[in-house]
């Protein structure tokens, strides 16, 4: 066998076990967080809850930090309990990572229960899907260095006319940089206390 | 007539049905109609998909919302909420005594606010409630969408997203008099807010 094949063996070897730990099976090398795939929205409503995130290979029993973003921030951990094969929400909610990532996967959906912490009822929640490191409440509310690159990351929440715009941002809310931004539609028309740093696409 | 005779009818989740939002562009008010009519057929023709998601908001039913989300979670007083012509409702639940019970009161208003799903204080006032504002879904799936503005101009679009944050189908539905509120995705109306 040549030193090539040894290397390329390796190589799939390797990136097999990636694969598997993307499902928490084990670890090789643990795949950088990705704000396209691995942020999402979730939501408990009347009707059941809902996550949507671009994310396709959430698996039941899956667990998720998340963070109510809005008045008080509080986080908490949510767990999947399926799929679902429908919208989440009252019309189209939208996605937009940051740009130099692209939008590889469809939005996914599934159902979940909270398992830590308290969901408000309606009120859309952020989820987190590659990350296992801390969260500490810092002035500027509750922070993570979310992509280990020894920066916190920050989370806001606004509503717009009749929607709710979240976003996390690498240092200080509306002075960092943007890296992800959501948008949950309501039904009803609200006050509006966004700035264009929120809302613009 | 009936509901008169019959007098007010306590708050609480019968009401949720009362006044819902409509989906048809006909419950707009003119000439906004007229416009978005006009603009939703040259989105058609041109290919393209247009879902409706909400047009007229009965200003009855954002007085239902804002006011029981009011009484419900800021602890406003149901006696002091102003009424308004065409919703007999009444606000104030009371004890076998006639004595203000407040707590009922409450019950019934979180009831109406866990019932339309509420968890931001509804406005009484808006576009949506004046028949000024259309939300809608606008997709397609052509390399270039050629739609007719209001003008009567051929307009090509083949770059940018292809959907209503497109700016030069937002331009298009500026000509019809449809004007893009950027913060909304779905939504539109007579100037924008």
């Amino acid at each position: 066998m040549t030193h090539r094949s040894i290397c390329l063996i390796c190589l799939a070897l390797c990136l097999n076990l990636a694969a598997q730990e993307y499902e928490g099976k084990r670890v090789c090398h643990r795949p950088g967080f990705d704000y396209s795939r691995d942020v999402g929205i979730a939501v408990t409503k009347p009707g059941g809850s809902c996550l949507e995130i671009r994310n396709p290979n959430l698996r039941v029993g899956r667990r998720l930090p998340f963070v109510v973003a809005g008045g008080p921030q509080t986080s908490g951990e949510i767990e999947i309990t399926g799929k679902l094969d429908r919208a989440c929400g009252n019309g189209p909610q939208k996605q937009t990572p940051n740009r130099e990532t692209h939008d590889r996967d469809a939005i996914a959906h599934y159902k979940f229960k909270t398992v830590r912490g308290t969901l408000p009822k309606s009120v859309p929640a952020l989820a987190l899907a590659n990350f296992r490191g801390v969260m500490t409440a810092q002035p500027e509310g509750i922070g993570a260095d979310l992509d280990h690159n020894g920066r916190m990351e920050f989370f806001r929440s606004c509503t717009s006319s009749e929607g709710v715009h979240i976003t996390i941002w690498t240092g200080k809310p509306l002075e960092g940089t943007r890296r992800w931004h959501g948008y949950y539609a309501l039904s009803y028309d609200v006050d509006a206390d966004c700035t264009e740093a929120d809302t613009r696409q | 007539m009936a509901n008169v005779l019959s007098g007010p009818r306590l708050s609480g989740p019968e009401w949720l049905n009362s006044f819902p939002t409509s989906k048809s562009v006909e419950d707009l008010v003119e000439p906004f109609r007229s416009k978005a009519k006009s603009f939703i057929a040259a989105l058609e023709a041109a290919g393209a998909t247009v879902g409706v998601n909400a047009t007229l908001r009965p200003a009855a039913r954002a007085y239902l919302m804002h006011w029981s989300f009011c009484i419900a979670r800021e602890d406003f007083d149901p006696a002091q909420v102003p009424a308004m012509p065409g919703v007999n409702i009444d606000w104030v639940h009371r004890d076998e005594k006639g004595n203000t019970f407040l707590a009922a009161c409450k019950l019934a208003a979180e009831q109406m606010v866990q019932g339309y799903d509420i968890a931001f204080k509804p406005v009484l006032v808006s576009r949506h409630t004046q028949g000024l504002a259309i939300d809608m879904n606008i997709a397609w799936t052509r390399v270039a969408l050629i739609i007719v503005d209001g003008n009567g101009k051929k307009i090509r679009i083949s770059g940018g997203n292809k959907d209503g944050s497109n700016p030069k189908l937002q331009d298009v539905g500026k000509s019809y008099g449809i004007i893009k509120l950027e913060s909304d995705p779905p939504h539109w109306s007579s100037d924008g807010h």
